[in-house]
């Protein structure tokens, strides 16, 4: 990724958005536009929720977030998450009122919930689980038989559906609508009848499905690869970065008994804020390949024989200082991979100048030049919040999904607008404010003639520019692309 | 509801409908007045908890008859210990 300084003003001036607000008699600090659910987390006063989430919009499904504020005619009930703060607001989350609507919708939610928590892949980590206990009744004076359906439903290759457990809190839909941009799932009927479906004939096959599975309050949507494999607390949790792509999100690892089982997406504000695309989630299965080779192997006679970490470290050692001591530095190379972190780069390089290497080497993924870390970087961060966006070929869906939900997100709330150079259709032409294409090869002349149109040259002339640099296609020769980058800089530079 | 009707209800289930009708609609909930019971009527508009807009619809006859016509409920439950099992059928 390349780009044009972004301009940031550094100049920080009185917030007129400021307000002052009292949580349970705590004053709290407080921006205008925020939800009372917001801003009672910051405060420490945790509101119970299910259907909200703060990287979605809020629907106000679940009630579960009800709290009293004081209004006009006297203490209101009013849905914290629904409800924007407002200077001098009196919120209470602690009332009789506040505990008994709480407590009801407990047991509203529960009276067809199957309560199969022993054998629920959720079981642990369940939000209904954690407050029913917290907030919850107790005990349940439903006696009569619940609702029954099939179960599970495979709605995709990789995620279950158990509609006796949903409990409609419209999360996954959202996601699928608002976030992945394919809403693939959705409620269906009305009333007592409502159930989450995928069409009768598309199953759920979004890019970014397992996502719900992450953020699914109770145990309605699992997962196929974790199904029945761990219980949440006998897993071994390390947080860390994905290698799939180069966006490079947090995940964490989470393993039992030395078998990787599954990775959850970390809320990264700069990079993923939580999502993974099912490619960076589901591939840790090819951990356990068995062509995969689990021994360091040393060359001996001809053969590779497996033997210890320390044996292949020292041999391994005592080679490039055998080499380093007859032929000097020079005759030492160090080939660098794309698909290590940046501390993976630092480390290596580190190592190559400790020992007085200078021949180094590495590529991007797509084979582009290194000569692109000669121009401007640009953060995943800057790119999202950026006024225009330049993408030269890459479909972003295919190739950094994280990125293109992003981007997707920045064109979807007028944030940004998106200008695609493509040889053909990708997941953001949709997105996109202004799609040209082009003859492989005749890059230059399209991006001209686009980028010098008056309303173009307008919007690029109004703020910071993000430019994405990628290959279409790995048979283009990438000098292409190269010269498709400057023709871009020579205009808006 | 059809517990108590069907003469098989307890004392808890009318209390049990009216607290599920409180988690919809906090507070009092508006009904008429009635004289006999020395009841004043309670005015709109009600407060809400639930998203949907038909709940409170479907909580305000089932209010109206346990508020209004108590009695009759409380009948139904006392009166089942006085019929015999195979009879309940019959009276109805």
């Amino acid at each position: 990724m390349t780009t044009t300084e972004p301009n940031i003003e550094v100049e920080i001036p009185l917030d007129p958005n400021a307000i002052t607000m009292s949580i349970n008699g705590k004053s709290v600090a407080a921006r205008k536009g925020e939800l009372i659910i917001a801003a009672a987390d910051r405060s420490g006063d945790y509101i119970p929720r299910f259907c909200y989430h703060p990287r979605m919009s809020s629907v106000g499904m679940c009630r579960q977030c009800l709290v009293e504020v004081e209004g006009p005619r006297g203490p209101m009930m009013v849905v914290s998450c629904m409800t924007s703060v407002g200077e001098g607001q009196i919120v209470r989350t602690e009332t009789e009122q506040v505990k008994r609507a709480q407590e009801g919708i407990v047991e509203l939610l529960l009276a067809n919930h199957p309560l199969d928590c022993p054998v629920c892949d959720k079981g642990g980590e369940c939000p209904l689980q954690d407050q029913a206990f917290s907030h919850g009744p107790g005990e349940s004076r439903f006696i009569e038989e619940k609702r029954h359906y099939e179960k599970p439903i495979p709605i995709s290759d990789l995620v279950l559906l158990d509609r006796e457990r949903c409990i409609l809190c419209d999360r996954c839909t959202r996601f699928a609508d608002e976030v992945a941009g394919d809403a693939l799932i959705q409620f269906t009927s009305r009333g007592n009848n409502t159930q989450i479906q995928t069409f009768p004939d598309e199953p759920f096959s979004s890019y970014f499905s397992g996502n719900t599975v992450q953020i699914c309050p109770v145990g309605a949507l699992t997962a196929q690869p974790y199904r029945f494999k761990a219980r949440p607390w006998d897993l071994a949790k390390i947080e860390s970065t994905c290698t799939t792509c180069s966006v490079g999100c947090r995940i964490t690892l989470e393993s039992s008994r030395d078998e990787m089982l599954r990775y959850q997406g970390v809320d990264s504000d700069p990079v993923n804020h939580g999502w993974l695309c099912d490619k960076g989630r589901f591939n840790f299965e090819s951990i356990k390949s068995n062509q995969r080779i689990e021994n360091p192997m040393v060359r001996s006679d001809g053969d590779l024989v497996a033997t210890s970490w320390s044996v292949a470290l020292s041999s391994a050692a005592s080679l490039i200082a055998q080499a380093i001591k007859d032929g000097g530095p020079q005759s030492v190379a160090i080939l660098g991979g794309a698909r290590g972190t940046n501390e993976d780069a630092y480390a290596w390089a580190r190592l190559a100048q400790s020992l007085g290497i200078s021949n180094v080497d590495a590529q991007f993924d797509d084979g582009l030049p290194t000569s692109l870390f000669g121009y401007a970087q640009a953060t995943i961060d800057e790119a999202a919040h950026a006024t225009t966006v330049l993408l030269l070929s890459p479909d972003l869906k295919e190739e950094l999904p994280i990125l293109y939900v992003r981007l997707r997100d920045a064109s979807e709330k007028k944030r940004s607008k998106l200008i695609e150079f493509v040889p053909k259709q990708t997941g953001l032409t949709r997105y996109a404010w202004k799609s040209a294409s082009y003859e492989p090869g005749r890059q230059v002349s399209v991006i001209q003639q686009t980028l010098t149109d008056p309303a173009v040259a307008a919007q690029i002339a109004q703020g910071s520019v993000v430019v994405v640099v990628g290959r279409a296609n790995l048979a283009e020769n990438d000098s292409f692309t190269m010269a498709a980058l400057d023709a871009v800089l020579a205009i808006a530079p | 509801m059809s517990r108590v009707v069907d003469g098989k209800g307890t004392a808890a289930d009318l209390e049990q409908l009216i607290e599920v009708g409180t988690s919809i609609c906090p507070g009092d909930f508006p009904h008429a007045s009635n004289e006999k019971l020395g009841l004043a009527a309670v005015p709109f508009p009600y407060k809400m908890n639930t998203i949907c807009f038909v709940g409170p619809s479907a909580y305000a006859p089932v209010n109206s008859a346990l508020v209004l016509f108590r009695e009759e409920f409380e009948a139904r439950i006392v009166k089942r210990h006085t019929i015999p099992v195979t009879a309940v059928g019959a009276a109805l």
